[in-house]
């Protein structure tokens, strides 16, 4: 009985000793309780220097502005999802120490400190449920990559509503940008306020269909512009030896099925689906002919490509092994010389430029992907941010990041200082008057080098328009913002992969974001998971001839009943409300 | 000598043969993967190399031993190798020896430890209660959260019930307590389930890496197991999609496979210096008489 | 071992608190540091496990949030996909449980059998390789390995069969997790069962060679028998991961090929949790868990006492 009687009490000690600490930072900034304190001084201790972690301690002062030397250095903290770049910094330098923090101070006075740093994607995303529930500091600028996140860190109250603040003081150049992207505010508006911005929006650079050329050569064909000529190409990559070696080891057409058929980056089949289906691609929310949403993996079109697929498949036209393979590993069938057709984003042809180990001869060349029947394109997804800037309803200083964040924009309209790159020697170098920007050609030569552009609260340097920097220079105008001159120099060291941005930007009109990008629907929190796995089985196992076409039927119907048509009035509902 | 029969030589040979297949079985993917590490890109990308490195080349290893934090975070994983080990060791071993024996309580003491085992508050109460015991940011976050095992208790326990009481009697006739008991007899008694033992906490200890990740926010301070998570990015669009200079770096490997080695070497080389505690009960024996 | 009950019975008459404490208060202190530890990094985040009865917001803490009751746990048996995914975990823990006791402890055997001593240490070490690979990189082994152009395949060829895509089939996927897992692990258990052997008494091996034993009878009689104990702890052990099945490793080999037979519950909770940030389902599927380990737990320890008289713990 005693003993049970402890174990009750130990419970309760721990329920208590949970909700104190959940609900010490609720309750108010003002009373931040003791506990933290004592954390604070466990900090000072083991680091020797103080963090600057606490919310409202942003400005210059006490320890922080010791450290820059100066009293004007405003101190940001942020937080940031590791990447590799952890493995470049320079002898001695860190995440928080390195040329790029000392640039952002000595230029702007603002030093950019990385409070909350995440290992990988959803450690990441763990960090910032941590901070949600208070025992991890939220910093004053974060980006956060998944709009149920968005949702949670609106509802809890800690999320900065900038709507006055990206009126007051972003830059008019930065608004034209974001005008251009509306949609990018949809799962960052709530009540009609604004909690977040995307992280430097841009049109990223489409899919292109990449074949090996000197397989269409040796058997006399064109590219395939439709179905039946796609059909009749990876027929032939199969069964005629394109390669010439006598024997049967090629094939047409390397995917990835592992997941929904629209992979969205590479090893996408999400072509051959749009050829039936039009805009309304699988995996994406896209406008009926009444301009209501509806999911693209229902459409009926979808059929006739499936039973096309398990056709091919049966034939061994097509990856046999695509169904465990992810888009990633899928590449390296086109890498080992086996599938002569691969379609992603244009720099897959860096990626697999191997395949000339194994066929010296080997010849890449880009190629619009199909057109539909009647002669229109096929539709892929868009991606046009990743992830959004959040600020802490504490942070004070909006103007000062809109200051920065601007600045960091220079290196994309080609203002101030920045004619190339952040830092000479780190993202360019300037070797015999000429700018270079692969880290190999630098003077010493570098295996590899500190990123600047990937160190900073954005992930990537932003850039206004890839794929049109490389399709300026390809109509051969003289290269201007930094992003052209990087393209010209592009096309000297790549020109295939060059031109396959150059051929993204003819098709740019082709990419579709995905119109519903709000945080789950109600229905959707319960269903969606199982809706999703019944897609990925039913279309795959038809491709693979487990199951007959009129699987897919029953896949709609059931699709529908079990909260599809559900989800689909909450999404309408959702996007007339944000039209 | 003892006469070996025919048959006898028969098991032997086919015995010795069945477990050299196995080994080759277990060391084979391996001597694949060594063979990855050491080629060239190109060639490991197009799938040429089986068990024999193509273009032979150690820049994998040069890559990740460049960096400037490689050697902090070996030195980091050996101190809480090191120390978890030898905490760990001391608090189960204590408790082990205490719960071989029987005494009143001990039944509900040992369900309160399999509770244990069974039932956990999952991430976020242990990272708060981590919190505030100031444990972030804090090389002891690697030692104190994970000092007691249950599983690791119950085997060393085991270990101990198997010592014959009589040994023990006997000192406790000769008027030895508890204390010199587990000192004198239990501890050298029991040294290959203590090595056993030790070596599960070390492997445990070394290859750990989430907590690095979660509790640290200065790559700094992360251990050996931590960095080489990090350090290659994982096959994830988030990270790819926007970028081609990582994707590039993504194809790499042979740098994925030297990550493998760098992890195992330190533990195999303990190895075998443990196994000299698995020689046949010697000393039991002669104790006895 | 085996002694245990008369020690018990010898203790049966039991002493007051006070003189218990005042004879046995070394092992009371000897265990302390144990119990402190537990109490303090497990039991008190154990009161997160509250969450599965609420529909928990991390803003609010666990004292504001919203309680459901048992929706989370009701959520779990919602679908036919989750049906599907506990009978896969269940047959999949199952076998892997069963042959991962078998399997080390007849390899602990042989390997006892060699003489040898530098073959057996080589073979000791090496067999424990596995262990240290991720399952992400085992994962690619195996789908180079089976692969339709893999070493199997190109076997099964010459023997005129037609290859197979082993990963794509869901009737053969239970068998390659089983068997992969055992491929990894299995070194790992031995090292146990090695350490069980040497702490049998020699005497006993010369006792019966006296009384003409042969190596076979030896081998059950004496080294099997010494390693009881130890196989029932670890079969013991193992009956807590009665629904744990191998998140990593089933995560990186399955496919919508083969969901039908190798969707456990952990991959479902997983796919269901990138939707949406559940912390109350994932917590009660958690402790779903963790009830039906702690049942099988108690009852194996039940029936280890009732018919052989054997305390586990």
């Amino acid at each position: 009985m005693k003993k049970r009687k402890i174990a009750l009490s130990l419970l309760l000690g721990a329920a208590m000793l949970l909700s104190a600490c959940g609900g010490s930072k609720e309750s108010g900034q003002a009373d931040a309780g003791s506990q933290e304190e004592s954390s604070q001084d466990v900090e000072s201790s083991s680091d020797g220097e103080g963090s600057t972690a606490q919310e409202g301690n942003t400005e210059a002062e006490g320890d922080a502005g010791a450290d820059a030397g100066s009293g004007e250095v405003l101190t940001i903290t942020i937080a940031k999802q590791l990447d590799e770049n952890a493995g470049k910094y320079d002898s001695g330098d860190d995440i928080n120490n390195n040329p790029m923090i000392d640039l952002a101070i000595e230029k702007k006075g603002i030093k950019m400190e990385t409070t909350l740093l995440g290992g990988d994607a959803s450690n990441y995303t763990t960090k910032l449920r941590l901070a949600l529930t208070g025992s991890e500091d939220l910093p004053d600028v974060f980006p956060v990559y998944d709009t149920q996140m968005i949702a949670d860190m609106i509802e809890s109250g800690r999320a900065k509503d900038i709507t006055e603040d990206v009126e007051q003081y972003m830059p008019e150049r930065l608004r034209e940008i974001y005008d251009r992207f509306p949609e990018t505010f949809y799962p960052a508006t709530k009540d009609g306020k604004i909690y977040a911005i995307a992280c430097a929006p841009r049109l990223t650079e489409g899919e292109v269909m990449v074949i090996r050329q000197d397989w269409l050569d040796n058997l006399g064909l064109e590219a395939p512009t439709n179905l039946d000529e796609f059909e009749a190409v990876i027929k032939a990559f199969t069964e005629d030896d394109p390669d010439g070696n006598g024997e049967k080891d090629t094939y047409g057409f390397a995917y990835a099925g592992d997941g929904l058929y629209n992979t969205g980056w590479v090893s996408d089949p999400v072509s051959l689906f749009s050829a039936n289906t039009g805009k309304n691609i699988p995996g994406s929310w896209q406008e009926d002919a009444e301009g209501n949403l509806m999911y693209g993996s229902i459409h009926e079109g979808n059929r006739k490509t499936l039973e096309r697929m398990a056709q091919w498949h049966a034939n061994g036209w097509i990856f046999q092994e695509a169904a465990a393979t992810g888009a990633w590993d899928a590449m390296s069938q086109f890498t080992e010389s086996k599938a002569g057709i691969l379609i992603g984003r244009p720099w897959i042809i860096g990626s697999i430029k191997d395949v000339t180990t194994v066929a010296p001869d080997a010849v890449m060349k880009a190629y619009p992907t199909i057109r539909q029947d009647n002669g229109e394109p096929t539709y892929q997804s868009a991606e046009v941010n990743d992830g959004w800037l959040m600020f802490n309803a504490d942070f004070e200083h909006m103007d000062k990041f809109f200051e920065y964040y601007d600045w960091l924009y220079d290196i994309a309209f080609g203002t101030g200082e920045f004619q190339y790159g952040y830092l000479e020697n780190y993202d360019y170098d300037i070797v015999n008057d000429e700018v270079v920007f692969d880290c190999k050609l630098f003077d010493p030569s570098l295996e590899s080098v500190f990123d600047p552009g990937k160190s900073t609260v954005l992930k990537n340097t932003p850039v206004l328009d890839n794929m049109a920097a490389y399709a300026n220079v390809a109509a051969g105008q003289e290269p201007v913002s930094p992003a052209e001159i990087k393209a010209e120099a592009s096309f000297k060291a790549s020109p295939e992969q060059s031109e396959g941005y150059a051929l993204a930007n003819e098709h740019r009109s082709e990419q579709l974001p995905n119109l519903f990008n709000a945080a789950p629907t109600a229905t959707m929190q319960r269903s969606w998971e199982q809706l999703q796995t019944m897609e990925k089985q039913v279309y795959t196992n038809i491709i693979y001839g487990n199951e007959p076409i009129e699987a897919f039927d029953k896949f709609v119907e059931d699709w529908k009943a079990q909260g599809g048509d559900q989800i689909t009035q909450e999404i309408n509902e959702w996007y007339q409300s944000v039209k | 000598m003892k006469r070996v029969s025919t048959g006898r030589k028969i098991f032997i040979v086919c015995n010795t043969a069945f477990l050299v297949l196995m080994a080759l079985l277990c060391v084979l993917p391996l001597v694949n993967l060594l063979a990855i590490s050491l080629s060239e890109k190109a060639a490991v990308n197009s799938g040429i190399v089986t068990f024999w490195p193509v273009n032979f080349t150690i820049t994998a290893y040069e890559r990740t031993f460049q960096n400037a934090n490689f050697i902090r975070s070996i030195m980091i994983s050996i101190a809480r190798t090191v120390i978890g080990t030898l905490l760990s060791m001391a608090v189960i071993v204590t408790a082990g020896y205490a719960l071989s024996k029987d005494f009143r309580g001990r039944t509900a003491l040992m369900w309160f430890f399999v509770f244990t085992m069974l039932f956990s508050g999952g991430l976020i109460p242990s990272y708060i209660l981590n919190s505030a015991l100031g444990l972030k940011n804090n090389f002891w976050v690697y030692i104190i959260p994970g000092a007691f095992s249950c599983y690791n208790l119950i085997l060393i326990m085991n270990f101990f019930k198997s010592i014959p009481k009589a040994l023990e009697e006997a000192a406790l006739v000769d008027g030895a307590n508890f204390f010199q008991i587990l000192w004198k007899i239990f501890l050298p008694l029991s040294k290959a389930g203590l090595a056993t033992v030790a070596l599960f906490i070390m492997v445990g200890n070394w290859n750990e890496w989430f907590t690095g990740i979660l509790y640290m926010s200065d790559t700094k301070n992360y251990p050996l197991a931590s960095f080489l998570q990090v350090i290659v990015v994982q096959n994830n669009k988030q990270d790819l999609a926007l970028d081609p200079t990582t994707a590039a770096a993504m194809s790499e490997r042979t740098i994925k496979a030297a990550q493998v080695f760098i992890g195992a070497v330190p533990i195999l080389m303990v190895y075998p210096f443990l196994q000299k505690h698995f020689a046949k009960g010697i000393v039991m024996g002669a104790v006895k008489e | 071992m085996g002694k245990t009950k008369n020690a018990r019975a010898k203790t049966m008459h039991r002493k007051s608190w006070k003189q218990e404490v005042a004879h046995n208060w070394p092992l009371y202190v000897l265990v302390a540091p144990a119990v402190i530890l537990a109490v303090i990094f497990c039991y008190i985040p154990m009161g997160g496990l509250v969450m599965a009865f609420q529909n928990y917001k991390p803003w609010l803490g666990i004292s504001k949030s919203e309680f459901v009751g048992w929706d989370n746990f009701r959520q779990i048996f919602m679908f036919k996909e989750s049906y599907q995914a506990i009978i896969n975990t269940v047959i999949i823990a199952v076998s892997k449980m069963v042959f991962g006791l078998i399997v080390p402890v007849v390899m602990a055997l042989l390997l006892n059998e060699v003489r040898h001593a530098g073959l057996k240490k080589g073979i000791q070490t090496l067999v424990y390789l596995p262990h240290f690979l991720s399952w992400v990189t085992v994962a690619g082994m195996l789908r180079d390995i089976l692969g339709l152009d893999g070493i199997v395949n190109s076997a099964l060829q010459r023997l005129g069969i037609e290859p197979i895509f082993f990963l794509g089939e869901a009737g053969m996927f239970r068998q390659i997790v089983v068997i992969s897992d055992l491929w990894k692990g299995f070194g790992f258990g031995m090292i146990v069962y090695l350490a069980a052997i040497s702490n049998i008494d020699q005497n006993l091996y010369e006792a019966a060679e006296m009384d003409g034993a042969n190596r076979w009878q030896q081998t059950i009689h004496i080294t099997l028998t010494g390693m009881m104990p130890m196989i029932i702890v670890m079969a013991t052990l193992s009956l807590g991961n009665v629904l744990n099945a191998g998140f990593d490793q089933i995560f990186n080999l399955y496919s919508p090929l083969t969901y039908s037979t190798g969707d456990i519950i952990d991959t479902y909770v997983y796919r269901q949790s990138l939707v949406n940030g559940q912390y109350s389902f994932g917590t009660a599927v958690g402790l779903f868990k963790s009830g039906v380990g702690l049942a099988l737990t108690a009852i194996a320890y039940r029936l280890a006492y009732k018919f052989a008289g054997y305390r586990i713990f």
